[in-house]
């Protein structure tokens, strides 16, 4: 019957009774000291595992933290940098006119200040599209691609080599496909863009190439160009933020970032390949999200 | 106002365990009983003849409780005569109605409410949800007026309906309120826990009414073993480790206690609502932790008669404290008892979801794992 009570209170009875038999009355009043040795012991288990829970649970909140903190870092420091370049060539230009001297090219200038004006402009809604990104929780609803990739042709319409680049588009809808359409239009809008403005220069036929399969789990894009390519020893960090692969490049170092982004928050995935001076090629799986 | 009581026993039958010769003015009549025990008598029947111009309420509970003592298979009855204080009793059946909200909002238009100074409610626990059921209610009557009570069930979580009658047999599926107006009656409540908190807070992010999916991103599921460990048979231990919830701009916890666990749709089911964006901790408590509560709660409410003491207390106590108390239940009713003074007529009973202000003149919220206490005094 004794060994019915718990383990350390067995053993404080067995220590300071000795060899004397314990009434039958005790029993009542020891099973319940048991209970309680036993409830105590149960409770620190319980604190300790949950003091453990919450320690990762503070430390991973930390990390997250920390990351962001960094990322912010950056962010100010290269956006204060990068919007304070075409402001300050807007002024350079601006002085000039000022100084109403008939000689100059005014209308050359004014072309200057628009395309300062246009990249600023584009620099402020990368960084609206960025913070959207982060802030609003995933929208579902039936999203049709075909239409969200003519969108973004007609709206990247405006950058040169647009209208001479050759589009070959193929879509296979096995299924209707849910997904967030505010964040699928900002991945196409950069990719396409990027198709757009890393053209191969040497050559007549640039094309790109955009192949999507819908099924009911997934939608899995690839986008490919014959375009200038990305060198190997770049191509790990060009989803970082404000990293520009090469000198010449003509963004904020935020579109692709917000693509890695994006598809994060759709829990889906990209890859890129890429030959240096023969094109690129990303591929995309973005999960269709159940309908209810 | 007086108040005489009686208890019926399997062994005994009944027992007079305090008479004021009350037969014929008495004109509210409690009687707390076991569900097996209404059935097998006509207790409605026997009541009105013993108190011919009183309403008569009965309700079946899980345990009941008279004075400072703890029964099971009994029936403890308090008869009621309050002399400057007018009573209405007011009833409706979950069938009558749409749900427990449009319950709600037909107990509320059936009440006068010039003077109202406080409303008892009983329930069934099985058919009415408590969040929805007071909302009705408060919809149509100003928060000042406490309603207090509990909803009554079986003897354990599974789904049994309770028998509750207002000046009738007991039916399944019944809400009854009891509207208490006048100058002179004065109401004092009280409900506290005695559990505390452990662990971060989290906050709900998926619930739909009492089911709860998600906290944190994470499943309320993963939560529970995350925090009680993967070994054990999770619906044995979660009723001991509740959810204490705080909405935004409340200082006070309210307890969820788990009902049921559905695998499947990775949900909970618990004791009462909750809303997206509230804030939310595991709840563990002990048995010296419950019992001083209990003190509290009654020094709580005594205080509110100033020195005066009251005529009479009614305790709603959740089933689930009873587990937890076991052997030690009687000493928490003892310790509620003996603050009152032996000669303040107590009754009570076990129930599932407890209602009471958890802030005097603020809103009445559902409880459970709690001890609610209303005390009556009539001046």
């Amino acid at each position: 019957m004794e060994k019915e009570y718990n383990e350390i209170l067995q053993r404080q009875i067995e220590k300071y009774t000795g060899n004397n038999t314990i009434p039958d009355d005790f029993h009542k009043l020891l099973k319940n000291i048991s209970d309680t040795y036993n409830d105590f012991e149960k409770d620190q288990e319980l604190i300790e595992r949950v003091m453990n829970v919450s320690s990762e649970e503070l430390l991973d909140a930390n990390q997250e933290l920390k990351k962001i903190n960094e990322e912010m870092d950056r962010f100010v420091y290269s956006t204060s940098h990068d919007l304070r370049a075409p402001l300050l060539s807007i002024l350079g230009l601006l002085n000039i006119i000022e100084k109403d001297n008939k000689q100059y090219d005014i209308q050359g200038y004014l072309k200057l200040l628009r395309d300062s004006t246009v990249k600023l402009d584009k620099f402020i809604s990368d960084i609206i599209d960025y913070s959207r990104n982060s802030r609003l929780d995933v929208e579902k609803k039936e999203v049709d691609i075909g239409e969200i990739i003519n969108e973004s042709f007609k709206h990247l319409n405006y950058l040169p080599g647009c209208s001479t680049l050759l589009k070959l588009i193929n879509i296979d809808t096995k299924e209707k496909f849910y997904c967030d359409e505010r964040r699928l239009t900002i991945i196409f809008n950069n990719l396409i863009s990027n198709s757009i403005k890393y053209q191969n220069p040497d050559i007549k036929d640039s094309f790109v190439n955009i192949e999507v399969s819908i099924d009911e789990n997934e939608m899995i894009v690839d986008i490919e160009d014959n375009g200038v390519g990305i060198e190997q020893a770049y191509l790990q960090k060009i989803f970082e933020m404000f990293y520009r692969a090469s000198p010449d490049s003509k963004g904020s170092g935020l579109g692709l970032y917000i693509v890695k982004e994006a598809i994060q928050k759709l829990e889906g995935s990209i890859a890129v390949e890429s030959t240096f001076g023969m094109g690129s090629k990303f591929s995309i799986v973005i999960p269709n999200l159940p309908r209810h | 106002m007086k108040v005489e009581q009686k208890k019926w026993t399997v062994d005994l039958g009944w027992e007079s365990v305090s008479d004021h010769n009350l037969s014929n003015v008495a004109n509210l009549v409690f009687a707390f009983g076991n569900i097996e025990i209404i059935k097998s008598m006509d207790l409605f029947s026997e009541l009105k003849s013993q108190y011919p111009n009183a309403d008569i309420v009965i309700s079946s509970t899980s345990g009941e409780i008279i004075n400072n003592n703890v029964h099971d298979s009994s029936i403890v009855v308090s008869a009621l005569f309050l002399e400057k204080t007018q009573i209405q009793c007011v009833q409706t059946n979950i069938n009558h109605v749409k749900d427990s909200f449009d319950a709600g909002t037909h107990i509320s238009a059936d009440l006068e409410k010039d003077e109202l100074k406080g409303v008892l409610l009983l329930g069934d626990a099985h058919d009415f949800n408590g969040d929805h059921l007071l909302t009705g209610i408060q919809i149509n009557l100003s928060q000042h007026v406490p309603i207090i009570g509990g909803l009554s069930g079986g003897n354990s979580n599974q789904e049994l309906n309770s028998l509750i009658g207002l000046n009738d047999k007991p039916k399944s599926g019944m809400v009854v309120a009891i509207g208490f107006s006048g100058d002179a009656i004065q109401f004092g409540c009280g409900v506290d826990y005695g559990w505390t908190p452990f662990g971060a807070e989290k906050f709900i992010n998926r619930c739909n009414d009492n089911q709860l999916f998600e906290v944190d991103n994470k499943s309320i599921i993963d939560f529970y073993r995350q925090y009680l460990g993967n070994q054990i048979n999770l619906m044995d231990e979660i009723p001991f480790y509740p959810l204490g919830i705080k909405s935004s701009g409340h200082s006070k916890r309210v307890i969820r206690t788990p009902l049921s666990i559905d695998e499947s749709r990775s949900s909970i089911t618990f004791t009462g609502n909750f809303n997206i964006g509230d804030s939310v901790r595991m709840m563990k408590t002990t048995k010296s932790g419950l019992i001083s509560a209990a003190k509290e709660t009654a020094i709580n409410c005594k205080n509110q008669h100033n020195l005066d003491i009251a005529d009479f207390v009614l305790v709603i106590n959740c089933l689930e404290r009873r587990n937890l108390l076991k052997d030690w239940s009687k000493d928490e009713i003892e310790c509620v008892n003996s603050e009152f003074g032996s000669k303040t007529p107590l009754m009570g009973f076990y129930s599932h979801g407890e209602i009471c202000p958890l802030i005097k003149n603020e809103k009445s919220l559902l409880h459970s794992q709690s001890l609610v206490i209303a005390s009556i005094k009539e001046n």
